[in-house]
């Protein structure tokens, strides 16, 4: 199943909430999964800099990984496949 | 999440912080400074509801580059909705200076700025009080100049708690007046930065519903440094399908960027678009008469005009600058043209006027004169300078005249706005275009009033001799340069060529017609004709004073022949002034109290209220008033409302000796010569003698109460031969002469002072000043005494007793009587003695004069051999006495001991007669 990357804005005062943000966006891939579709949430890359945050979904679609971050309250700005390293 | 707040967590925090802390006793401000387009406006948007949320009473102005020369928008925007309950809550002159200020009354009286201040600092006080409050201002560096100066007038007299929330672009000045006026520690800034590459994103994402592959988005937050004006710009001019390894296919400037986006309007909107910016602001009202209302509707859809109620401006003033720069001439002047037509204030149509002027015209020219006149009249100076420097370039060449004139104008109208380098210049260019005796007359007239400007008297004084040298002037003018010289000659001139300047003014006044000259000729008359000793000068008084009255109470404003002659007379409201203080002046000498009183009273009620420094010369006229009177504790404490004469601040220049007066008799010496010798030490200017005068005759009384006659002499002389040089004649003005005698009689210079007093008592006896005879004639009886004859001298100082009113004069009579029982001393007659040293100290007690009652007690004492009495000091009087000896003032010994100052004063007044002491040192010394 492929992977994507759903990019959201962190503001750097809300920095402190990357924890729960895993937590949510792992949780909210489970009850997708638990309803009949496939997702695993593969983890988080935080830009503080750029104040952005990449959450990384193992999905069948880019839809299913924004719907996702949405019910997980991430308000995805943009989302894209990935390819990683680790995949290959 | 809203668009206009996302990368702005911390700047928000730092307003609520700054909202939810409360200012105490001053306002507190928070400046949002940054570059165009980067997010103030929004920030100070939330900083509004953030307020009001809390319940804050919001005030807010938003003026735009073009609003800049309208002079009290700002003012009036901050003051909306506010007006029902702040005029009725207000004094009526600051009422009115409001009323006028914001174009809801109409009158010929121009506006008094600093009445607008303290009607704007009370404004904001009365609203501060009812609600917590803020003052917001965005754009800061527009807000027009005339509310700039009452704002920042009234914030830094305030100490009424209040939230200032201003926003800045930076590259303008460091900081605006309105900062200037805060003291430094009370102002907190913040620095509005670029958004990060996430924010931009996500605010792209918000407004234009677009993101961009990473690439792109760091191109974008590159070029436009992550402001987020100009990043949307860009974003909005990329196509949907983007190489993002490639250029950005778009303008990479800003201005290039908006550019674009105006031209992909249709015309009939980019037109209507340069009427808008040549606004700022508009209702559609205005728009529509213009012909844009309805074609600015395609420019609302593209979001680069926004509708607000009735009210259309640009979504950013720099999409306004944007159109208006890059408008070509022949667009920017039909706009000019359509909005002239359009517009309803006469300042704001005829600046559209002449900016719609493709060259000289003489109908805007004269249009652009009218508007100046009214720009005069509201009190706005600086707006009637820029229009008179436009009629002046709108005038048609081969109009020779109306050139000149205008050049005259504009300089006149500069000065006036206090840009003294501008009217310099143009009084140069005035001299240049001077074709004949009358061109040049006036021009000398203009490079005067800038020498004047300038603190350069004797210049300004010769350039005027030179004007009037040109017979072919203007009789207006002449009749004024002779007023102003005649006025502004300094004393060290012949009295009688300043005579002869008013006496010309008014007789070309007279002819004329015109009644304000003459009303001013009438009231410089009746000053040298006083200072002289003539017989009528109050009646000329009278007469200027119920010309200048008259033409106030019949609402006529002065109306000189030409402008360049209202330079140098005066308005109805100064010359009313001028007039009622002269004769003031006179009734105070002659004794006229009462009439005195009544004119000062109207002058305080009508003229002065909210005028500092009128009302600071009026308290100080009323107190010498008071002081000739009699009413010496009256007038102590209309002293003691301004304490701080040695101070830094400007105050007027009689208070000074009037206080040295006070001091004097209260006995406190010292006091008294440092007040004048500063007095003496600063007198400059053209009554400089007057005051030099003054100061040595004060000095004399000083030294002679410290018991050194001699010196008191030299300076009684000084005073004597310059009072001479000036051509005084008038005896009551001579007032230090009863002391110049006596002083003289005690260093055995009997003659001088015989023949002092007969030049005294025949001008005294012309004029019937019955006060100074009565001091003659006690002097006479102290001559008498000096000679040897005893019984003579009784005789004479009785009738000086009787001579000197007790009602009107009582500091003259107790000396009188003072006189009198230390004659009768001498010559034995201890009973008489006894009962007339205790009436003359009676009347010094109530006086509140110790000086003169440790006089009238040290000759009770030596009834019968006794020296002076001593100790014995009441428990109260010791309490007193010992706090003063430590150095306490009267203020603080009241204070400490419960009691009033005035029985401070009284206990002291006791203990220096009881103990033979004359100064709070000498007490500290005694009670060692």
């Amino acid at each position: 199943m492929p992977s994507f990357l759903v990019e959201t804005f962190l503001a750097r005062g809300s920095a402190g909430e990357r924890t729960t943000h895993d937590r949510r966006a792992r949780s909210s891939a489970e009850e997708l999964t638990r309803e009949g579709t496939r997702v695993r949430f593969e983890g988080s890359t935080h830009v503080p800099e750029d104040e952005l945050c990449f959450f990384t979904f193992e999905a069948p679609s880019g839809t299913v990984a924004a719907l996702v971050a949405q019910r997980a309250g991430l308000e995805p700005l943009r989302v894209v496949e990935a390819v990683s390293s680790r995949e290959e | 999440m809203a668009s206009e707040l996302i990368g702005r967590d911390a700047e928000v925090e730092r307003i609520r912080g700054f909202l939810d802390g409360s200012p105490v006793d001053a306002p507190r401000a928070l400046v949002l400074e940054g570059e165009a387009g980067i997010g103030k406006s929004t920030l100070w948007l939330e900083g509004l509801e953030l307020a009001r949320d809390r319940g804050l009473r919001v005030l807010f102005s938003r003026p735009t580059e073009a609003e800049r020369d309208l002079a009290l928008t700002g003012l009036g925007d901050l003051l909306e909705g506010t007006l029902e309950e702040v005029l009725p809550a207000l004094a009526p002159p600051r009422r009115r200076a409001l009323e006028v200020a914001l174009l809801l009354e109409e009158t010929g009286d121009p506006l008094d700025h600093r009445a607008l201040g303290i009607a704007a600092r009370s404004a904001l006080e009365l609203l501060a009080e009812a609600h917590p409050l803020l003052v917001a201002v965005d754009d800061v560096q527009w807000l027009d100049p005339p509310s700039t100066a009452a704002l920042a007038f009234a914030l830094r007299r305030t100490a009424a708690p209040m939230h200032l929330l201003l926003a800045r672009r930076s590259g303008t000045n460091d900081s605006t007046s309105l900062e200037s006026a805060l003291l430094a520690p009370s102002i907190e800034r913040l620095h509005v930065g670029p958004l990060t590459v996430g924010a931009l994103q996500a605010v792209i994402r918000e407004r234009l519903d677009r993101v961009f592959p990473r690439p792109t988005l760091l191109r974008i937050h590159e070029t436009s440094g992550g402001n987020p004006f100009y990043a949307l710009e860009l974003a909005r001019a990329l196509p949907p399908e983007l190489d993002p390894s490639g250029p950005l296919p778009v303008p990479e400037t800003l201005d290039g960027l908006l550019r674009a986006r105006i031209d992909a309007l249709p015309g009939s909107a980019r037109q209507a678009l340069v009427l808008l910016s040549a606004l700022g602001e508009a209702e559609t009202d205005t728009l529509s008469k213009a012909g844009a209302e309805g074609v600015l509707e395609a420019a609302v859809a593209h979001g680069v005009v926004v509708r607000a109620e009735e009210r259309l401006r640009f979504a950013h003033p720099l999409l306004a600058a944007s159109v208006y720069q890059h408008a070509d001439g022949a667009t920017r002047r039909s706009a000019h043209a359509a909005l002239a037509a359009a517009v309803r204030d006469p300042l704001e149509r005829a600046r559209h006027l002449a900016l719609a002027a493709e060259g000289p015209d003489a109908a805007v020219a004269a249009s652009l004169d009218e508007a100046g006149s009214v720009a005069s009249v509201r009190g706005l100076p600086r707006v009637a300078a820029e229009l008179a420097e436009q009629a002046r370039r709108l005038t048609p060449e081969d109009d020779a005249d109306g050139r000149r004139r205008r050049t005259i104008l504009a300089g006149l109208a500069h000065l006036r706005a206090g840009d003294v380098r501008r009217a310099r210049s143009l009084g140069g260019a005035a001299m240049a275009e001077a074709a004949d005796g009358r061109a040049r007359a006036e021009a000398l007239v203009l490079a005067s009033g800038v020498e004047v400007a300038a603190g350069n008297e004797d210049r300004a004084i010769s350039l005027r001799r030179k004007a009037l040298s040109y017979s072919d002037a203007d009789p207006a003018l002449q009749a004024a340069a002779h007023l102003w010289l005649a006025a502004s000659l300094p004393d060290s001139e012949d009295v009688g060529v300043k005579e002869r300047h008013a006496s010309a003014s008014l007789e070309l006044a007279t002819r004329l017609g015109d009644d304000s000259l003459r009303a001013g000729a009438l009231a410089v008359l009746a000053v040298l004709r006083f200072d002289a000793g003539e017989p009528d000068s109050l009646a000329v008084a009278e007469e200027a004073h119920a010309l200048a009255t008259l033409g106030r109470s019949r609402g006529e404003r002065a109306h000189p022949t030409t402008e360049l002659a209202h330079l140098l007379s005066f308005t109805y409201d100064r010359l009313d002034l001028v007039a009622s203080t002269v004769l003031v002046g006179i009734l105070k000498w002659v004794g006229g109290f009462d009439t005195a009183r009544m004119l000062l009273d109207r002058l305080e009620r009508e003229l002065a209220a909210g005028n500092e420094q009128l009302e600071s010369k009026l308290l100080w006229t009323r107190c010498e008033l008071e002081i000739h009177a009699g009413r010496w504790r009256l007038a102590q404490e209309l002293a003691e409302r301004e304490p701080d004469l040695l101070g830094e601040h400007e105050t007027f220049w009689r208070a000074p000796l009037v206080s040295a007066q006070l001091a004097l008799h209260r006995g406190e010496l010292d006091r008294a010569r440092t007040l004048a010798s500063a007095s003496r030490r600063e007198a400059t200017g053209a009554i400089e003698l007057r005051i030099s005068i003054e100061s040595e005759a004060t000095l004399g009384l000083v030294l002679r109460a410290g018991d050194d006659p001699a010196a008191a002499v030299a300076h009684f002389a000084e005073a004597e031969a310059t009072a001479k040089a000036c051509g005084w004649r008038e005896p009551t003005i001579l007032w230090w002469r009863a002391d110049f005698a006596e002083a003289l009689l005690e260093v055995g210079r009997m003659d001088d002072a015989v023949a002092l007093l007969d030049a005294w008592e025949q001008d005294a006896r012309r004029l019937g000043r019955n006060r100074i005879l009565a001091h003659a004639t006690r002097c006479r009886g102290l001559v008498a005494v000096a000679r040897g004859d005893i019984e003579a001298a009784l005789e004479t100082l009785k009738r000086a007793v009787d001579e000197a009113d007790a009602e009107t004069d009582p500091f003259g009579h107790a000396r009188a009587l003072l006189a009198l029982g230390m004659t009768q001393r001498r010559a034995k007659r201890r009973s008489e003695a006894r009962a007339t040293l205790e009436q003359a100290n009676a009347i010094f007690e109530r006086l509140g004069a110790p000086l003169w009652v440790r006089k009238a007690r040290a000759e009770l004492a030596r009834i019968g051999g006794r020296a002076p009495s001593r100790g014995e000091l009441t428990p109260a009087e010791r309490r007193v006495a010992t706090l003063v000896a430590e150095g306490r003032t009267n203020r603080e010994v009241a204070a400490a001991l419960y009691l009033g100052e005035r029985t401070v004063a009284s206990h002291l007044t006791r203990i220096y007669a009881k103990l033979g002491v004359r100064s709070r040192t000498e007490l500290a010394h005694r009670l060692r």
